[in-house]
């Protein structure tokens, strides 16, 4: 995780040569929120949302630089002796004191936190990230489209938006009512804010007869809402993404569509062929590997036993952050080819494209 | 005399027996997870603790039993930092933890070895070259000479006092030995001054940082009692010192361990290397407690053939290497520690004499 520093006991600790770690060592021993630097948080409350979804409540220490909404933090999880981070969307918003973040149990890591975050726990987490926020226009009338757990930032968003002039519609997708996070928040912030318009869709199974929706030109003239008059703001599912994204392609206006995923877009095959067709010299350990090339460079180097540091492995925090001295890689999130020279390249989301010389 | 303990194995039969080992390695591999984090995490608060124990021992003390027993702390905090964990971390046998401290990028030991010269020096050139005689800077450190497969010359007639100084300065041998091999190891075109003095600048920061905490930084906190602190962190200094030593030397320089040519070692194959490692190690017998302190140097077989498995696991896996070698008659060089450490004290004396002599003192050569 990339934490800010915090300028003065940093610096008295370099002089005197003190590890920073053994000074947090010692502090933890008095309170495990007082650290030199890195910011911790202390879970305070565990809610339940749904049968398969929890809001961690989170008050943090004096490291903490605020955020604005729509923004997330990373939290770290232990699985199987590994140490894995994922980025949570905070749903608070902003002026609280606590920090609030929704996990739904869907893999590795959101298992572990379900499985091992208990009250009174303090914890490491990031500074805030992301751009996910609000537009300096205060003018424009906002569109946002939240699918399934991507309510987090969108809630937060909306919050902020409570007693403003600037009208905002949210469409919530869902597959069934029983998936749908901060319903009664929501439908309260309708009510008591003339500028907020909520309306809750449903992909799979909606209660009351309703018909199922998707998001389609037609459901946007159904509600009434012209996408090129609007700033839309979206956060879900590829699915979902994937919908928005070919949308406003087509009718020209992809500058006025944000995009907010955890998710790597691109698919790539989970299973390796076994192939052998890049050769990869590692400068620095001084080894050579054949590797296939065909998925992100961090997972062929694993299953070749050298295990660079790695944090999201989506290409957002940069921890697995590399020199390539020389050869091609392909960006996966995005297709594009980097040059043949000295670079620094995000392992988990690059793909050997030839023969390459790394600096680890 | 020294191949009867080894049966001399044909081609296939070689490759038989590295298979078998590849085998025994992606089995333990398979199964590393939280008992190897938490274990390795439990390591590294111990070494905080006794440490945090040695200094206060040291600095509150006021007679001497109290303050003993806080150098025997530091100097047990010094050794498992140095040995279990900086040894085991630095080799990447933890990197798939992803932990933000114990991999092998990131790790710094308590020590004045630079540890980017260590870690070239000691994973890359003396993994690798283990025991080829002008490969391997660690057989003899350059300083002994141990095997046939080196000439005579007079200045070893004195090698066993060279081990005795060796032994109480250990940490700065081991320091200035990364130099050295970190600048024979360039490019003619790159030995240059220049890269001389950067290289000794490295070690040169390291030396200050630990001079800093031991013989500064902490003597100053204790006011009036500096003296008696610097003292006792020099005392703790020399123990981690001499315990390295003694262990290092058992795996290495034995009486029956082999070295070899470069021409031997050419295209050995994965058979061949199993085999060269094991010839080029012995073990130490002892408890579990023991095994630890050594930093599980104690299982230099297993280390050499294994070096990115974490080192818990080697218990586990002896008898299964052990049962191996037995198999495709293959000596499994082990023992107790005195029996070890006489007989590597045995090697540096008949080394430090001509072959006919050498030979008298030690069958073996």
């Amino acid at each position: 995780m990339r934490t800010k520093k915090s300028p003065a006991a940093k610096k008295m600790l370099k002089t005197l040569l003190i590890d920073e770690s053994w000074a947090d060592f010692l502090a933890a021993h008095i309170d495990p929120m007082f650290t030199f630097s890195k910011p911790m948080a202390k879970i305070v409350r565990i809610k339940p949302e749904t049968t398969d979804t929890v809001s961690f409540y989170l008050q943090p220490n004096r490291h903490w630089q605020g955020f604005k909404a729509g923004q997330s933090i990373t939290v770290q999880a232990r699985s199987n002796g590994k140490l894995l981070e994922r980025m949570y969307s905070l749903s608070s918003s902003p002026d609280r004191r606590y920090l609030r973040i929704t996990v739904k149990k869907q893999g590795l890591v959101s298992t572990a936190l379900h499985e091992t975050w208990q009250r009174g726990m303090v914890v490491p987490i990031s500074q805030a990230q992301g751009e996910f926020c609000l537009p300096a226009d205060t003018h424009t009338p906002l569109l946002l489209i939240a699918g399934g757990s991507g309510i987090t930032p969108v809630y937060s968003l909306l919050q902020t938006l409570r007693g403003k002039s600037q009208k905002a519609v949210l469409l919530y997708f869902n597959p069934t009512a029983h998936d749908v996070l901060f319903q009664t928040r929501l439908e309260r912030l309708a009510a008591q804010n003339a500028n907020i318009q909520v309306h809750f869709l449903y992909t799979r199974n909606p209660a009351n007869g309703q018909p199922t929706t998707r998001l389609n030109a037609a459901l946007l003239e159904s509600l009434g809402i012209d996408a090129r008059a609007v700033l839309t703001w979206l956060c879900g599912p590829a699915s979902l993404q994937a919908a928005g994204r070919e949308l406003w392609a087509q009718w020209g206006i992809s500058h006025r569509l944000t995009m907010e995923s955890f998710q790597i877009a691109a698919r790539r095959p989970q299973e390796s062929s076994g192939g052998a067709a890049v050769q990869v010299k590692l400068t620095r350990s001084r080894r050579e590997l054949k590797l296939p090339g065909e998925r992100p460079l961090l997972d062929e180097l694993e299953d070749a036993g050298v295990y660079p540091r790695f944090g999201c492995r989506m290409g957002i925090c940069r921890t697995c952050h590399c020199d390539k001295e020389r050869g091609q890689v392909e960006n996966l999130k995005d297709g594009d080819h980097s040059g043949e020279g000295r670079e620094q390249i995000r392992l988990c989301v690059s793909r050997a494209a030839s023969n390459l010389e790394l600096n680890l | 005399m020294k191949t009867e303990l080894y049966k001399k194995l044909n081609q296939s039969e070689i490759e038989a027996f590295g298979q078998e080992m590849e085998a025994l390695r992606l089995e333990i591999q398979a199964k590393l997870g939280q008992t190897d984090a938490d274990y390795i995490e439990a390591i590294y608060r111990k070494t905080r603790y006794y440490e945090i124990l040695g200094r206060f021992f040291i600095h509150f003390s006021v007679e001497p039993l109290a303050w003993l027993s806080g150098v025997g702390f530091l100097s047990l905090a010094k050794i498992i930092n140095n040995m279990e964990l900086g040894h085991n971390v630095m080799h990447g046998q933890y990197d798939w933890m992803n932990h933000p401290e114990l991999n092998s990028r990131d790790f710094d030991w308590e020590h004045v070895s630079d540890n980017e010269q260590w870690k070239f020096s000691h994973n890359y050139m003396h993994h690798t070259y283990t025991n080829i005689v002008g490969r391997d800077h660690d057989f003899g450190y350059n300083l002994l000479r141990l095997s046939t497969d080196q000439q005579w010359h007079p200045l070893n007639l004195p090698q066993t006092i060279y081990t005795v100084v060796q032994a109480l300065l250990f940490d700065f041998g081991i320091g200035s030995h990364g130099t050295t091999v970190e600048y024979a190891e360039l490019d003619p075109a790159q030995k240059t001054n220049a890269q001389r003095r950067a290289i000794g600048m490295r070690f040169l920061k390291k030396i200050t940082s630990q001079t800093w905490k031991d013989y500064l930084l902490f003597p100053m906190l204790g006011g009036l009692s500096a003296p008696k602190i610097a003292l006792g962190n020099f005392f703790a200094n020399l123990v981690r010192n001499i315990w390295t030593h003694s262990v290092i030397v058992c795996g290495h320089f034995t009486e029956h361990v082999e070295t070899f040519t470069t021409t031997e070692a050419e295209n050995e194959g994965i058979g061949g290397f199993y085999l060269r490692q094991l010839k080029g190690s012995s073990n130490l017998s002892g408890s579990e407690r023991f095994y630890m302190l050594t930093g599980h140097l104690s299982h230099q077989i297993e280390h050499h053939m294994f070096p990115d498995i974490p080192a818990n696991r080697y218990e586990e896996m002896a008898p299964r290497v052990q049962a191996i070698c037995e198999k495709y008659g293959q000596f499994y060089n082990t023992g107790g520690f005195w029996e070890q450490y006489a007989s590597v004290w045995k090697r540096i004396l008949a080394y430090s004499f001509p072959d006919p002599i050498a030979r008298q003192i030690m069958p073996a050569a």
